[in-house]
């Protein structure tokens, strides 16, 4: 056996990964769930803003127009900050700093940060230009100002398109919304939000792409365009100035912009050819390649049956490129009882892996004869048509896990086990191990920042030394989870239990923490770098390909801080980015999906340690179900 | 009831004879690298086997941990199951079928391969007729008489299974001339000739001999002048032409002696 660990290890440098094609009633396109999410109701959102300025002397200023609202909360950040001493002085010339309407909370910069903040709340400030003082800096010295007014009023930032190319003209709207049109999802309605009263007055926008530059970007009207000459996530960042019910207020937005170049073009040819009695593959023609070795594809089966021409299914899943062509595998009896002279693709697309950029889309492509299957499925079928089986040669590569951490005792290699998975640069702190029992192990992988598709090629890397297992995932290690089991054959299908995938503060939806990490990440001390997949527009595209099959397999709970009179956050710089109620990193709304099982959301935890209140991790009463429900 | 589908197949085969003998061992198949082997005797005979197949029951969680060998009295051996699904290749994990239990029929005929079958539904996931891993056809042509063996081996830890059943089916014919190949293959191919149709080869036939105890005396002599002329269930026919006449009278003197 440990002769058989040790080829695991060291046989080679990556696996061969087969992928699952995905097949999925049409009545999930009625749900809206398979279907490329609207830009406009996604994108990035914020009630806070951002100001910079420069130490003179020891002294920092700040002139903020703060309108009317119940709270005032004022984070300063940089070198020293906890030990800066901060003077807010309202319009009528009253200092804000030491009165019984106001406090300074002290706590850690941002989550996961291990820089000590602290931050001065004022209760109902008074609205008009205010000034704030800080003092304790050094000559030169940069200090930056995080504000929230308590003004319900967010700043919105969208894409018209994300089909985003190096190259193209990428336009960005603006625009204003509140509460009220968010929705339970975390989706902005945008039928509800018109902002009678509210209006931008000035902005200035800029982009800080990943190599850390920064530029301007012109603007005409609320309408921004930038043209970028690189690949990689672009942040474009807005300080904007509002008018809202005769009153001023700033706020900035940070959007997350993943560009993407070397699309492939399609040609409009296809080949459809049998693969065996209830497959079909549907070769799409490239007219130019990609150096890209997968895709993550998408597409709507529309046929003519009685019924009329509607959508059967929907297929798609991550598929190999080769030089020449993509292939679907369609299960044809998806389309028993259709004219097989009457099938269309719709709603293609194809995306890259990593970000879910379109990079090609058709809208209608009618496909030479489709061979049916006489048969029509039965409910035994059912599991096959919505994840087909391996096939030969549709694999992908992966590079091999690797960990500086030891495997646990607890978990048996070659055996079946509850896989705990921890989030984003994880700094080894995660599950409390003393709360599982049975065969269960830990996948470490410290300090990384991945995609959700590097991340659950990670784990199924790890996981390849045990036979089967379920993944109990934190944060972005639920996303994981559920990318895994989606989208590529693993131990995770040899388990044996209902849920393959239980997920406990994962962003499912996304987290703002996401966008705001690219522009203040390094600023608040937040080391592992910008996340695209977990911003709201990178969450609404890769839940776009996600079936119904793997989402009825998931579990999912979220927390949120317990909501006292004094302490009504989880962190002091997250309270001021995220839309209660939140865990200090993700807002509940963006923990839940449509198709998964909601476990609810409990009050009283924390995202992480270190916060205002107990990790959710170490809720002792979850984990003993999730240890009990878990498939092996 | 597959077994008895079976033996009715090949039943019909005529000339040929389908016998099935059921080994015994014990039923626990130790966990890990562990084997455990069946075995079976094999009764004498003097035709030889034309045809293998091993029916076989298996309860196991992970039927890619199994291993199944069988060796014939002789030595030899076919590798009937090699940890189906692995090395993984295109399959879910480098674990190999994770299915469930083993109902199948080895058998070199079988259109499925049993080390490619695998299903995350079915139970038992090896069900059916399947071709093996080596063929069985190399048990072909020897006589099967003696102990046969057949080994089922666990490679991994942690699940664990035990064997039903194991019964092992041949069908044999003879082979009166020694050569290793059944007599109606010798004929239908021309390598021999049977000149009476009795689907014995000709070189195998002692003539002259009229009562079959291998030796042509008095007693055929007698026995084709006592028959003289019959035209109808003639044991002194020897030329099967549906009269005793001279012509038989002549190949008694011809055989005369033993054949022996």
């Amino acid at each position: 056996m440990l002769l058989t660990t040790c080829i695991l290890a060291l046989g080679s440098t990556s696996l061969d990964v087969p992928v699952k094609h995905i097949g999925a009633p049409s009545v999930e396109l009625d749900r809206g769930w398979l279907r490329e999410p609207d830009p406009a109701t996604h994108g990035a959102r914020a009630q806070h803003s951002v100001h910079e300025t420069t130490f003179v002397g020891n002294t920092a200023e700040f002139t903020v127009e703060i309108p009317a609202g119940n709270h005032l909360k004022l984070l300063p950040a940089g070198e020293g900050s906890d030990r800066w001493s901060i003077t807010a002085v309202s319009p009528g010339g009253k200092h804000d700093g030491s009165s019984d309407r106001s406090s300074i909370r002290r706590g850690t910069m941002m989550p996961g940060s291990t820089v000590p903040a602290q931050r001065l709340d004022i209760l109902a400030p008074v609205p008009g230009t205010w000034t704030i003082r800080i003092t304790g800096g050094v000559d030169g010295q940069v200090a930056r100002l995080l504000i929230e007014d308590g003004a319900d009023l967010h700043l919105r930032a969208w894409l018209n398109d994300y089909a985003t190319h190096v190259g193209d003209t990428i336009d960005i709207n603006l625009g204003c919304s509140r509460w009220r049109d968010i929705n339970e999802n975390g989706h902005v309605a945008m039928d509800r939000a018109a902002i009678d009263g509210a209006a931008i007055l000035s902005f200035t926008a800029r982009v800080r792409s990943d190599d850390g530059s920064i530029e301007s970007i012109d603007h005409r009207g609320s309408t921004l365009a930038m043209q970028p000459t690189t690949a990689g996530v672009h942040t474009v960042i807005i300080d904007a100035l509002l008018a809202f019910d005769g009153e001023l207020l700033h706020r900035t937005v940070s959007l997350p912009v993943a560009v993407e170049d070397d699309a492939p073009t399609l040609s409009g040819q296809v080949v459809v050819q049998e693969y065996d009695a209830h497959r079909t593959t549907i070769d799409l023609m490239l007219a130019r390649g990609t150096d890209r070795d997968r895709l993550i594809t998408g597409a709507e089966l529309w046929a003519t049956a009685s019924d009329g021409h509607r959508p059967r299914c929907w297929i798609g899943g991550i598929t190999p490129v080769s030089d020449d062509s993509v292939q679907l595998v369609l299960d044809t009896r998806w389309l028993h009882g259709c004219d097989p002279d009457s099938i269309e693709l719709r709603s293609l697309r194809l995306a890259d892996v990593d970000t879910f950029v379109p990079l090609a889309r058709i809208d209608r492509q009618l496909l030479p004869t489709v061979p049916i299957s006489d048969s029509a499925p039965t409910s035994d079928d059912a599991r096959v048509m919505r994840t087909g089986i391996p096939m030969a040669g549709r694999t992908v590569s992966a590079p091999m896990h690797r960990s500086s951490a030891p495997p646990l005792r607890s978990a048996q290699v070659g055996g079946h086990n509850l896989m705990l998975v921890h989030g984003y640069c994880e700094d080894g702190d995660a599950w409390p191990l003393n709360q599982f029992s049975g065969d269960f192990t830990e996948y470490l992988n410290l300090y990384q920042n991945f995609s959700y598709d590097e991340f659950a090629l990670d784990i199924r890397s790890f996981g390849n030394q045990y036979k089967s297992y379920s993944i109990i995932g934190h944060s972005q290690g639920g996303n994981a989870g559920l990318h895994l089991y989606s989208f590529y054959w693993s131990g995770m299908d040899w388990s044996t239990g209902t849920r393959k995938v239980q997920a406990l503060g994962s962003p499912l939806r996304g987290t703002p923490l996401a966008g705001s990490i690219a522009d203040l990440g390094a600023i608040f001390g937040i080391q592992c770098g910008s996340n695209y997949d977990m911003t709201y527009d990178g969450a609404a595209q890769w839940a776009s390909f996600l079936p119904g099959e793997a989402r009825s397999a998931a579990w999912v709970w979220s927390t949120t801080f317990e909501d006292g009179w004094f302490w009504d956050y989880c962190n002091i710089g997250s309270d001021i980015l995220l839309s209660d109620p939140e865990d200090g990193v993700i807002e509940v709304s963006g923990a839940h999906l449509d198709g998964t099982n909601d476990m609810g959301t409990k009050e009283g935890w924390c995202h992480i340690q270190g916060m205002s209140d107990p990790a959710q991790t170490l809720d002792t009463q979850r984990n003993a179900e999730m240890n009990a429900e878990g498939a092996r | 009831m597959r077994t008895l589908a079976l033996l009715t197949i090949l039943a019909a085969a005529g000339t040929l004879h389908a016998e099935t003998y059921c080994a015994t061992g014990s039923p626990t198949i130790p966990d890990g690298n562990g084997s455990v082997t069946w075995t079976v005797e094999a009764p004498a005979t003097d035709r030889i086997i034309t045809r293998v197949l091993l029916l076989t029951r298996i309860d196991h969680p992970w039927v890619g941990d199994l291993s199944i060998r069988i060796t014939a009295p002789d030595g030899t051996s076919a590798l009937l199951l090699d940890r189906p699904g692995m090395p993984s290749g295109d399959w879910i994990g480098p674990w190999g079928c994770g299915g469930d239990d083993i109902v199948c029929l080895f058998d070199d005929e079988a259109p499925t391969a049993a080390e490619s079958t695998c299903s995350l539904d079915a139970v038992p996931v090896l069900d059916g007729n399947l071709s093996p891993l080596q063929p069985l056809d190399v048990f072909n042509g020897m006589i099967p008489s003696g102990v046969w063996s057949i080994e089922v081996t666990d490679h991994s830890f942690i699940d664990a299974g035990t064997i039903d059943q194991l019964c092992l089916t041949y069908t044999t014919a003879a082979d009166c001339n020694g050569n290793g190949i059944p007599d109606p293959t010798d004929i239908a191919g021309g390598d021999s000739n049977d000149a009476d149709g009795n689907g014995v080869p000709d070189e195998c036939q002692c003539n002259g001999d009229t009562n079959g105890d291998q030796v042509v005396n008095v007693a055929d002599l007698l026995r084709v002048l006592e028959e003289w002329g019959c035209t109808q269930n003639c044991t002194a026919d020897l030329n099967g032409d549906l009269n005793v006449d001279v012509t038989d009278l002549l190949a008694v003197i011809g055989g005369w002696g033993s054949c022996r």
